[in-house]
C-alpha cells in the first residue's frame, strides 16, 4: 500500500493493516476438512496424514457396506465379505486378547487390583458428563429428519475446536486432542456432531 | 507416495500434489487442502461476512478441485489463485441464491452498496468477528461489505490478503491496470464512508 497518500487514504491504510491482522487469526473450523474427506474419500478407514502437521484422522468408514463405492487398493476379484472380513479381523483379534489378558490378571489373586471405591452421584455424573457431549445440530432439524441413510464418521480434532461449538475449553487442555463424531447425511453434508472424551487420553 | 519425487527435505509442488489427488491419493489431497483452505476460507469469509458461507465455499472450491482439478492450467498461473478465482465465482453464487439478488445490481456502481443489501447476508453478529478485534475492525469490515463486488474483490484480495496486483489481476480475469483502479476507488470509498461515520 502507497503510504504517500493524503491523510484519510493513510488513515484508511492503517486500519486496513489493523484489520488484515487480525483476519491472519481466522481459520476454516475442522469440520469442513472432515466433511470434504467424509463426501470424497468415504471408504477411507485413515486420512493420510502428512509429516509434521496437525493430523485429522478419519477412523471410521461408511457404516452401509451396500453404499461403499469400490476402491482400487482392493484386489481385483476381491468380495465385499472378503474384505470386510479383513477390515473387522483386527479389531476382533484384540478385543479377544485384551479379554484372556484381563481374565488371567482378575483370576490371579497376586495381582488382581483391590476394588475401586463405589463413586459418588457427583462422581457419576461428572464421569457421564466427560464420556461424551450431546449431538450438536449443524443442520436445520428438518434436513435431519429427512436424511434417511445417516452414518457415523469419526475424526480426532484439537480439543480447541469446542470452543467454536459453544463448549468450554480448559486452557490447559486446549493443545490436547478429542474425539469427534459426525453424524453425515447421504449426500455427504454434516448434520450433526457430537465430542466424545477418552479418559486414557 | 508418487508425489514424493523432489529432494527428501522439499515439500512436494502444488503440481505433483493436483496429480496425486486426480489419482486418488487422499493424503495429497488433504495436504493440499491445509496448503490453501485457510487462504480460500479467509476470502469468502471476508468477502461475505458470514462464517457459514466460508464454509460452504471452502468445500466445495475443493470439491471442485476434487472433480475438475484437470482443468488447472500451471502455465497460466498458480494454484492457489486459480483456487481463489473459482472462490469468487462460487461465493457470488452462494449469495445470490440465498438473497435473489446479484449484489452488483445497484445503480450506482460508484458507492456503496445500500445497509442490509445482498451485501450482508448475516445481519446477526457471526461468531467469527470476535476474531476481527475490535469494534473499529468490524466496522470497516462491515463497510467492506458494502462495497461494489469488483471492489471488493481487489481490496480483499490485495490489502487484507497480500497478494500481488498480477495475482489479483489473474483471479478476478482482469488486466493488471483494472486491479489498480479498483483498488483505487474502493480505499477512496472506504474513506469517505469511515469520514462520513467520523462527522455524524
Amino acid at each position: 500500500m502507497n503510504m504517500n497518500e493524503d491523510p484519510t487514504s493513510q488513515d484508511v491504510t492503517a486500519r486496513l493493516l489493523r484489520l488484515r491482522e487480525s483476519a491472519s487469526a481466522i481459520e476454516p473450523p475442522a469440520y469442513v476438512e472432515a466433511r470434504l474427506l467424509a463426501q470424497l474419500y468415504p471408504d477411507a478407514t485413515r486420512s493420510a496424514a502428512t509429516a509434521g502437521e496437525d493430523a485429522v484422522v478419519i477412523r471410521a468408514a461408511r457404516a452401509h457396506a451396500g453404499s461403499a463405492p469400490p476402491s482400487g487398493r482392493h484386489a481385483p476379484g476381491e468380495s465385499r465379505i472378503e474384505r470386510w472380513g479383513a477390515w473387522i479381523a483386527w479389531p476382533v483379534s484384540m478385543t479377544v486378547a485384551t479379554g484372556f489378558l484381563s481374565w488371567m490378571v482378575y483370576t490371579n489373586p497376586a495381582v488382581a487390583p483391590e476394588p475401586l471405591p463405589a463413586m459418588t452421584s457427583v462422581e457419576a455424573a461428572a464421569d457421564d458428563a466427560l464420556a461424551a457431549t450431546p449431538f450438536v445440530a449443524l443442520a436445520s432439524l428438518d434436513t435431519i429428519s429427512a436424511s434417511s441413510r445417516n452414518e457415523v464418521v469419526t475424526a480426532t480434532l484439537p480439543r480447541a475446536t469446542l470452543a467454536e461449538f459453544g463448549l468450554p475449553v480448559s486452557p490447559l487442555r486446549a493443545a490436547e486432542t478429542i474425539d469427534a463424531e459426525f453424524l453425515v447425511g447421504a449426500n455427504g453434508g454434516v448434520l450433526a456432531v457430537r465430542f466424545v472424551d477418552s479418559r486414557e487420553r | 507416495m508418487p508425489y514424493a519425487d523432489a529432494s527428501p527435505t522439499a515439500p512436494p509442488t502444488d503440481a505433483a500434489l493436483l496429480a496425486a489427488s486426480l489419482a486418488g491419493d487422499s493424503g495429497a489431497f488433504t495436504t493440499l487442502y491445509r496448503r490453501h483452505g485457510a487462504t480460500v476460507y479467509r476470502f469468502a469469509y471476508l468477502w461475505s461476512g458470514a462464517s457459514s458461507v466460508a464454509s460452504d465455499v471452502a468445500q466445495e472450491t475443493f470439491i471442485h478441485l476434487h472433480t475438475r482439478g484437470a482443468d488447472f492450467d500451471a502455465a497460466r498461473g498458480e494454484l492457489r489463485a486459480w483456487l481463489l478465482g473459482i472462490a469468487r465465482n462460487l461465493v457470488r453464487r452462494q449469495l445470490t441464491a440465498r438473497h435473489h439478488e446479484t449484489p452488483t445490481d445497484f445503480a450506482d456502481p460508484d458507492a456503496l452498496l445500500p445497509e442490509g443489501s445482498g451485501a450482508d447476508p448475516d445481519p446477526r453478529s457471526d461468531p467469527l468477528e470476535a476474531l476481527l478485534g475490535d469494534e473499529a475492525n468490524r466496522e470497516l469490515h462491515r463497510l467492506i461489505r458494502r462495497l461494489p463486488t469488483q471492489f471488493r474483490d481487489a481490496l480483499v484480495l490485495v490489502d487484507l490478503q497480500e497478494h500481488s496486483y498480477a495475482d489479483a489481476a489473474a483471479i478476478c480475469g482482469c488486466e493488471l491496470g483494472t486491479i489498480r483502479s479498483r483498488l483505487f476507488r474502493a480505499r477512496a470509498l472506504l474513506g469517505a464512508a469511515l469520514n462520513a461515520k467520523a462527522r455524524t
